[in-house]
C-alpha cells in the first residue's frame, strides 16, 4: 500500500510543480479530443439521417396528371421485377403522402405550403433494387414508360449530404490530428521538465537500485492524469454538442430523421477517454525514453 | 566478491581509462584505490555499478559477469552495492530521516521494515538527534554520515566510496573513517577511492594503485606512496 501512496504523492507533487505546462497539456488534449468526439457525434447524426434513404436507390416520378392506368402499368412492371428477384421492394407514394412530406420539408415556409395543394404534386415509386449495381439499368427501363416524368436516384441527394459532411469531417480530423500531436509534444515537454526537476531524486533512485518501473511510474501516472482530465473536458464538450443537436431533433422538420442517441454518446465518450489515457501514457513514455538515459 | 579479469575500458575518442586490469577483492576486505586524477579510479567504480560496461575482459560481482545482466537486473545489482560520494548527493528537500528512508522506499520495502531499519542505522552513524533536520542544517561530516547511512541501510554486500572525505577537514575525516571501519567489521566489503595520503597511511589496509589505467601496485598493508 505504501507503494501506491508513494506514487500518488510523487505524481501530485510533480503535477503541481509544473502547473502551467500541465494545464496547457490538459487543454490541448481536451480541445483536440472534443473536436474528435464532435466529429464522431456529427457522423452518427448524418448516419441516422440518411439511414432511411440508404436502401432506396431511385425514385420514379410520374407525371402530375398521369392517369391511373399508367400508374398501374408502372406498378405491375415493378411487381413483375419483384417476382423475378431483380427488385427487393418498392413503395408507392400517393399525392397525399407526397404532400405530407412536402409540408414537413417546407414547414419553415408556410407561404409555400399555403400555395401548394396535393394535386399539383406527382405520385412516385421508391424502389430498392436487389443488386445495387443494377440501379442504373433498372431505372432506364422505366424511363420510357408512359406517364413517367423523371427518374431521381436518391443516391444523388445522399451523395451531396455525404460530400459536405465528408469535407467537414476531414477539416475537423486534420485539426484534431494537429492538436493531438501538439498535445503529445506538450505532455512530453511537461515530463521533460518533471524529470529535470527531479533529476537528483532520479539519480539517487538509480543509485540505490530502484527498478526502472519504479522510476517511471510516477511520470507515466502524470501523463495519464493529464490525458484523462483532458478527455474528461472533451466528453463535457461532446455532451454539450449532444444537447444542441437534441434541440434540432425535436423541431421535426427536414432534420426529423437526424438524431443522436445516448448510446452514441456513451461509446463516443468511452472512446475519447480511452484515447486521452493512451495519449497521456504514450507521450510520457516517449518523454521518458528521450530524457531518462538508462 | 569482486573480480576483474583483464578488464580494459576505452571511451569514445580512444581515451583508454583502464588497461588489462586484473584484480580480486575478497569478501570483507577494505581496499584503498589510489592514483592521480585520470588514473582510472572512477572508471573502476563505474564498471562495478554497471554505469559503464567494459570494452574488454570481464567484471564479476559475487561470481556473476555483470556485463551479461539484463538491464532489468541492474537495479538488483545496485541494491547489493552501496555508494558514497564526495558531494554526498543528499536530497535537499528531505529530512535526514526521509533521505535514508527514501533508499528503502524506492526499492519497495514495506513500511514496517523502514520504520525499524532507519532508526537503527541513524543510531549507528550517530545522527539520531538530527533525524528531523534538513541537509543544509548539517555540517559536512554529518551530511556524509547521512549519505553513508543511506548507502548502508539496505545492508549491501559491498560499499563503494568515491573520495568520501574529499570535502572534509582532518578531524571530521577521522570520524568518517571510524564509521567505515565499523561497517567493514560487519563483513561488508569496502572499496574506497581516495587522494588522502594520511588516512591511507594511518589505516594500513590493502592499497591498489592505478596509473594511466594500469595496475602499478597491489600491497596488502600498504601506504599511500611507495617512497613515503
Amino acid at each position: 500500500m505504501s507503494r501506491f501512496a508513494y506514487f500518488f504523492r510523487e505524481t501530485m507533487i510533480s503535477l503541481r510543480r509544473n502547473l502551467g505546462m500541465t494545464i496547457a497539456g490538459i487543454l490541448t488534449v481536451g480541445v483536440s479530443l472534443a473536436l474528435f468526439g464532435g466529429i464522431l457525434l456529427m457522423q452518427q447524426l448524418v448516419n441516422h439521417g440518411t439511414a432511411k434513404w440508404k436502401d432506396v436507390k431511385f425514385e420514379i416520378f410520374m407525371n402530375v396528371d398521369a392517369p391511373q392506368p399508367q400508374i398501374d402499368g408502372v406498378e405491375q412492371e415493378l411487381a413483375a421485377l419483384v417476382d423475378r428477384g431483380e427488385i427487393r421492394s418498392f413503395e408507392f407514394l400517393s399525392k397525399e403522402e407526397a404532400y405530407a412530406e412536402f409540408t414537413r420539408i417546407f414547414e419553415d415556409e408556410p407561404a409555400l405550403i399555403e400555395s401548394t395543394t396535393a394535386d399539383v404534386l406527382p405520385t412516385s415509386f421508391r424502389v430498392v433494387p436487389a443488386e445495387v449495381e443494377n440501379t442504373k439499368d433498372l431505372a432506364l427501363r422505366f424511363d420510357a414508360m408512359p406517364g413517367v416524368d423523371k427518374l431521381l436516384t436518391a443516391q444523388e441527394v445522399i451523395d451531396r449530404i455525404i460530400d459536405v459532411t465528408t469535407f467537414v469531417r476531414w477539416v475537423f480530423i486534420t485539426m484534431a490530428v494537429i492538436l493531438l500531436s501538439s498535445s503529445i509534444f506538450l505532455i512530453m515537454n511537461t515530463i521533460r521538465l518533471a524529470t529535470f526537476a527531479r533529476r537528483r531524486e532520479i539519480e539517487v533512485m538509480k543509485l540505490v537500485g530502484a527498478s526502472n518501473s519504479f522510476v517511471r511510474i510516477p511520470f507515466m501516472a502524470e501523463g495519464l492524469v493529464q490525458g484523462v482530465i483532458g478527455a474528461g473536458l472533451a466528453v463535457g464538450g461532446v455532451y454539450a454538442l449532444k444537447l444542441v443537436l437534441g434541440t434540432i431533433e425535436s423541431t421535426d422538420g427536414l432534420w426529423r430523421d437526424f438524431y443522436v442517441t445516448s448510446g452514441d454518446f456513451t461509446w463516443i465518450s468511452m472512446l475519447v477517454l480511452l484515447i486521452g489515457a493512451a495519449i497521456g501514457v504514450v507521450a510520457s513514455l516517449i518523454g521518458l525514453f528521450r530524457f531518462l538515459d538508462d | 566478491m569482486i573480480r576483474f579479469e583483464t578488464v580494459s575500458k576505452a571511451y569514445k575518442g580512444e581515451v583508454v581509462a583502464l588497461r588489462e586490469l586484473s584484480l580480486e577483492i575478497g569478501k570483507g576486505e577494505f581496499v584503498f584505490l589510489v592514483g592521480p586524477s585520470g588514473s582510472g579510479k572512477s572508471t573502476f567504480l563505474k564498471l562495478l555499478l554497471r554505469d559503464e560496461v567494459a570494452t574488454d575482459g570481464r567484471v564479476l560481482v559475487a561470481g556473476r559477469d555483470i556485463a551479461r545482466l539484463g538491464s532489468w537486473k541492474v537495479p538488483q545489482l545496485r541494491r547489493n552495492i552501496g555508494c558514497v560520494f564526495q558531494d554526498f548527493k543528499l536530497l535537499p528537500n528531505k529530512t535526514v530521516y526521509e533521505n535514508v528512508a527514501f533508499a528503502l522506499e524506492v526499492i519497495g520495502r514495506p513500511r514496517s521494515i523502514i520504520t525499524t531499519q532507519v532508526p537503527q542505522i541513524l543510531d549507528l552513524v550517530g545522527l539520531t538527534p538530527k533525524a528531523g533536520n534538513f541537509p543544509a542544517e548539517l555540517s559536512g561530516g554529518e551530511q556524509q554520515r547521512v549519505s553513508i547511512a543511506r548507502a548502508f541501510v539496505n545492508r549491501p554486500l559491498i560499499l563503494l566510496a568515491d573520495e568520501p572525505t574529499g570535502n572534509l577537514d582532518p578531524a571530521t575525516t577521522v570520524g568518517i573513517m571510524r564509521l567505515l571501519d565499523r561497517i567493514n567489521r560487519t563483513g561488508t566489503t569496502i572499496v574506497m577511492a581516495t587522494h588522502d595520503q594520511r588516512i591511507v597511511d594511518a589505516m594500513r589496509r590493502r592499497v591498489v594503485e592505478l596509473d594511466h589505467g594500469s595496475l602499478v601496485r597491489d600491497q596488502a598493508r600498504g601506504v599511500y606512496g611507495v617512497g613515503s
